[in-house]
């Protein structure tokens, strides 16, 4: 069976404006964040990375930079680097998915990393008990989108709930209208498909017909 | 059939989803050590025995029953892992332990006899002599029936021995039951599910991308490979697809979950005392979804069953072998 996720969204945009943005420049700007969330996020993911060592790169679908998760014996450190293969990052495991499945995934009303997997919006590569690991412990330490905006320094700070919210309601218009455009984009695809189902079918059955005569 | 309504059994992997499973309703929570006692043995997930003691109070500060899973099998010659969990569950009051092992068992009715024993699933009990044994020679209170019953066969099976409580798996992953027995996994990775807790452990789960298509690997062996937009499964041996005869083909089973909601009343007509949800392994938002609408499910509500699709396996939902099919 298939399941139709959404690729066309508004987190892949994001990701194309921010391609010309020079790595270092992006870089010096998530660095207070980065620094934000070792200092508090660090100390409540308590002993379940423990034992466990290496890089993790998520990397969001569409965009040009990735998140470098360094966990050596349950310390963190964060990093942002080059999206790119998960050898030439350096990683020993890396998840890659739309911006929105991986902050969905951090939310309750949201889908959990096995029905994210299962509906293919979420690809893992390499040592899965890393992903598994910093998963379980990123859910049990309550970590989210609160966590990220808590971490931006001031003034930025103070400002992003209202810029979140504004944001929030741009996103969801922009998703509507993006899948409109997807769909838009992909009617003749399924329409074609659709034409192909037909005629497989009625080949299977001409098939089994003409079976069914000669068995007879 | 029951007057009193049935028991909703929740999983929690982490002290997080314990608090969502209670925050949604459920009435008794099951969850287990971080160590090879735990059929759900997977890095980062489970309680430390301190986190476990803990979670023990929560639930019953909030009205919940915890049961404390310790449902894998001993090393021959060395059960002390297993006897030390067990007695941190008596010492800190869990409200059940759920083991398969009769020699743990035998061990927890001779040290602990007031600690209330269910039977695990692992046990595979699934018919009267074998319940009326472990209730005669270790006390079992309730046994956890394994998945390869019909509801006329539950019925009859807690017709036949009253004494013994019947709690039934209706929500959450499936496999080819035959549970505390299989060694697939344990064959391709040299890690046991039944002895380490661990089926397909993540150490040995490996996935390759090429385009839209993408291969699962367990160990050195090809289990799957899904096309472009194919919803995916679980990287199980059991859920594998291989080719036969020149076909490829879901050899053991289809990748699917169990979804029982529609045959709650005739479980409580059949005398069940227990709902079970499969998926300690599974994140908050799905313990607290499908606890929520199961919970309004059993009060009589009208539930509306996509709420939960998005969290079954490869997106499918069967009701199993209760209705007599099998997939």
């Amino acid at each position: 069976m298939s399941q139709s996720v959404r690729t066309f969204s508004p987190g892949l945009l994001v990701g194309l404006l921010l391609r010309p943005v020079p790595l270092g420049v992006l870089r010096i700007a998530a660095r207070p964040v980065m620094d934000g969330l070792i200092r508090d996020l660090g100390p409540r993911l308590g002993d379940r990375l423990s034992g466990l060592k290496g890089r993790l790169a998520i990397v969001p679908t569409g965009h040009p930079v990735a998140v470098a998760i360094d966990i050596d014996d349950g310390a963190l450190d964060l990093d942002l680097i080059e999206a790119d293969t998960r050898e030439a990052m350096g990683a020993v495991a890396a998840v890659r998915a739309p911006l929105e499945t991986l902050t969905a995934m951090l939310d309750l009303e949201g889908m959990d990393g096995d029905a994210s997997f299962f509906a293919r919006a979420l690809h893992i590569e390499g040592d899965t008990s890393l992903v598994m690991a910093l998963r379980y412990a990123l859910e049990d330490a309550g970590a989210g989108v609160d966590d990220i905006t808590g971490a931006v320094p001031w003034p930025f700070g103070a400002a992003l709930p209202h810029a979140m919210r504004v944001g929030q309601r741009i996103h969801d218009a922009a998703s509507r209208d993006l899948a409109t455009v997807q769909d838009a984009i992909l009617a003749p695809v399924r329409t074609e498909l659709a034409r192909q189902e037909a005629r497989m079918a009625r080949m299977e059955s001409q098939m089994q017909r003409t079976q069914r005569r000669r068995a007879s | 059939m029951n007057a009193v309504p049935m028991e909703l059994v929740c999983p929690a992997g982490t002290p997080a989803a314990l608090d969502a499973a209670i925050e949604a309703g459920a009435d008794a929570v099951y969850f287990g050590f971080r160590d090879r006692t735990n059929a759900r043995n997977f890095p980062g997930l489970n309680f430390s025995p301190k986190e476990l003691a803990e979670g023990i109070e929560t639930c019953k500060r909030r009205g919940a029953r915890p049961m404390i899973a310790i449902n894998t099998y001993p090393d021959a010659g060395d059960d002390s892992l297993w006897r030390r969990n067990v007695d941190i569950c008596a010492e800190a009051g869990a409200g059940a332990v759920i083991l398969c092992d009769m020699g743990l068992a035998g061990y927890a009715t001779k040290k602990h006899p007031d600690l209330r024993l269910h039977l695990s699933v692992q046990a595979s009990a699934s018919n009267a002599p074998s319940v009326r044994f472990y209730r005669d020679a270790f006390n079992i209170r309730r046994v956890v029936l394994p998945r390869v019953m019909t509801v006329e066969e539950i019925a009859a099976l807690t017709a036949a021995v009253p004494d013994v409580e019947t709690e039934v798996f209706v929500f959450g992953g499936l496999c080819v039951m035959a549970e505390g027995r299989c060694s697939m996994s344990g064959y391709a990775t040299g890690i046991s599910p039944n002895k380490d807790g661990a089926c397909s452990p993540a150490s040995h789960v490996r996935y390759e991308e090429q385009g839209e298509i993408m291969t699962s690997r367990l160990g050195s062996f090809t289990l799957n490979r899904f096309g472009a937009g194919e919803a995916a499964g679980y990287p199980t041996p059991c859920k594998g697809r291989y080719r036969v005869h020149g076909r490829e083909m879901h050899l053991f089973e289809d990748p699917c979950s169990l979804d029982a909601t529609p045959l709650l009343p005739a479980f409580a007509k059949a005398g069940v005392t227990a709902l079970k949800v499969e998926g300690r392994q599974r994140g908050k938002a799905y313990v607290a979804q499908v606890v929520k609408n199961l919970k309004a499910a059993i009060a009589g509500q009208v539930t509306d069953p996509s709420a939960s699709r998005a969290f079954m396996e490869a997106g499918g939902a069967t009701t199993g072998v209760y209705s007599g099919t099998w997939h």
